[in-house]
C-alpha cells in the first residue's frame, strides 16, 4: 500500500468507515510508515476538534423574524394588521355597499324624475352624503343607524310621489 | 414506546400540510433554528447575513411543506436548502468566500466557549486553554477551505451527520463525499501543521496512540 491509499484510509478510519481487510491493511502500513502515523493522528486530533467546536445559539428573535419574512412574501396574512384594522375594515365596506346601493337606486330614480323638482332631489342627495359621511366616521360595526334608513327611505318616497305625480 | 425525532419531524410537518398548523411549523423553527445557524454563519463569515439566509431557510421550508414528501429527513431538507442558499449568496457577491489564517494571531487569542459535545475531559486551565485555542484554530481553518469541501467538513466533522445524508445535502455521490472529506481534512493539516507540530506558539500536547 503507498502512503497515498494509506492516507485515503486513515480518513476513512477515523469515521470508523473500514472494512476489516483495509484495517488490517491500514495498520500494517502505519506501522512502518511514521509520516502517515503522524497524518493518521493530527486528521483524528481535528475531526474530534471539529466535532467539539462551540455551539452558535440563534438569536432570540429568530422566530420573530421568520414570520417577519413570511408576511413580507406573503405566504402569511399579517395577524397584528388583520387584529387592528381587520373588523373596521369590514364594517366601513358593508356600510359603504349599503350607501352605494342607495345612491345607485336615487340616481336611476332621478333619471325618471320630474326635473321640476330639483329641490327633492338636492335633499336626497344630502341625506345619502349625511349618512355616508356618519358611515365613514363610525368604528364600530353596527350598521346605519335607524334615523339615517329612515331618512334615505323618506328621500326615497318623496322621489316617488314627485315621479309619479299622477 | 420512545417516538424518534424522524417521527416527531414526519408528525410536525403533517400538521404543518394538513392543518395549515402555523404552531406545528414555529415548532420545526425552534427545534432546527440552532443548527441552521451555525452551519450557516460558518458557510457565511458575516453574521447578519448569515443569520438572514438562516431564517430564509424556513421560509423556503414553509413554502414547500406542501410538497416535502418525506423521502428524506426534515433535517436533511433544511440543510440542504441552506447549503443552496448559501452558494447562491456567494455566488451574488462573486467573490470567494474565504477567511484569512495566520499563525502569528495566535497570541491574540482568546479562550472561546466549548460546547458540551466536546469528548475530552478537560481538568487543568492550561488544558483548558490548549483545547480552547484549538478550537480557535480548527474553527479558523475550516473558514479557509474552498466551499464545497467547507461544506462537507461543517456537515459531517461539525455537525455529525453520516456520509449518505451529507451525499443527499450537497447532492453528489457517496464516492465524491469520502473524497472531498479526505481533501478537506488534508488541506486542514495542512494549514495547522505548525499548530499541530509544536511550530506555532503554543503547543498542542499530542498524545499519539496506535489504532
Amino acid at each position: 500500500m503507498n502512503c497515498g491509499r494509506a492516507r485515503q484510509l486513515a480518513s476513512l478510519e477515523v469515521d470508523e468507515q473500514l472494512s476489516a481487510g483495509d484495517l488490517v491493511s491500514l495498520r500494517e502500513h502505519l506501522a512502518a510508515c511514521s509520516a502517515c502515523s503522524a497524518f493518521h493522528h493530527d486528521v483524528k486530533v481535528i475531526r474530534d476538534g471539529a466535532r467539539a467546536l462551540s455551539s452558535m445559539p440563534a438569536p432570540d428573535d429568530f422566530l420573530l423574524g421568520v414570520n417577519r419574512k413570511l408576511v413580507e412574501a406573503r405566504l402569511v396574512a399579517n395577524p397584528r394588521r388583520r387584529a387592528i384594522f381587520g373588523p373596521a375594515i369590514v364594517a366601513r365596506s358593508w356600510k359603504l355597499a349599503v350607501v352605494a346601493a342607495a345612491a345607485a337606486v336615487l340616481a336611476m330614480l332621478a333619471t325618471h324624475t320630474d326635473r321640476t323638482a330639483p329641490a327633492d332631489t338636492a335633499a336626497a342627495s344630502f341625506m345619502i352624503e349625511t349618512a355616508a359621511s356618519q358611515d365613514l366616521t363610525l368604528t364600530t360595526a353596527s350598521p346605519l343607524d335607524d334615523i339615517s334608513i329612515a331618512r334615505l327611505a323618506g328621500a326615497v318616497e318623496m322621489n316617488n310621489e314627485r315621479t309619479y305625480p299622477d | 414506546m420512545v417516538t424518534s425525532v424522524a417521527d416527531n419531524d414526519a408528525a410536525l410537518v403533517a400538521r404543518c400540510k394538513d392543518g395549515d398548523d402555523r404552531q406545528a411549523f414555529d415548532d420545526i423553527v425552534v427545534r432546527y433554528k440552532d443548527r441552521i445557524v451555525n452551519y450557516v454563519r460558518r458557510m457565511v463569515s458575516d453574521r447578519d447575513d448569515a443569520d438572514d439566509i438562516a431564517q430564509e431557510v424556513f421560509v423556503r421550508v414553509y413554502a414547500g411543506l406542501r410538497g416535502f414528501e418525506n423521502r428524506s429527513a426534515l433535517y436533511t431538507w433544511l440543510f440542504r436548502i441552506a447549503t443552496n442558499l448559501c452558494i447562491d449568496y456567494r455566488r451574488r457577491r462573486r467573490r470567494p468566500e474565504r477567511q484569512h489564517l495566520s499563525l502569528d494571531a495566535l497570541p491574540e487569542l482568546t479562550a472561546c466557549g466549548n460546547s458540551d459535545k466536546g469528548r475530552g475531559d478537560v481538568t487543568t486551565p492550561e488544558q483548558a486553554a490548549i483545547h480552547s485555542e484549538l478550537s480557535l484554530m480548527i474553527e479558523r481553518a475550516i473558514g479557509t477551505l474552498p466551499e464545497r469541501l467547507r461544506a462537507v467538513v461543517l456537515l459531517h466533522d461539525v455537525e455529525g451527520l453520516p456520509y449518505e445524508d451529507v451525499a443527499r445535502i450537497v447532492g453528489c455521490p457517496l464516492g465524491t463525499v469520502k473524497s472531498r472529506l479526505f481533501h478537506a481534512r488534508s488541506a486542514l493539516r495542512d494549514t495547522l501543521g505548525p499548530y499541530l507540530r509544536g511550530e506555532a506558539p503554543q503547543v498542542y500536547d499530542k498524545d499519539r496512540s496506535a489504532i
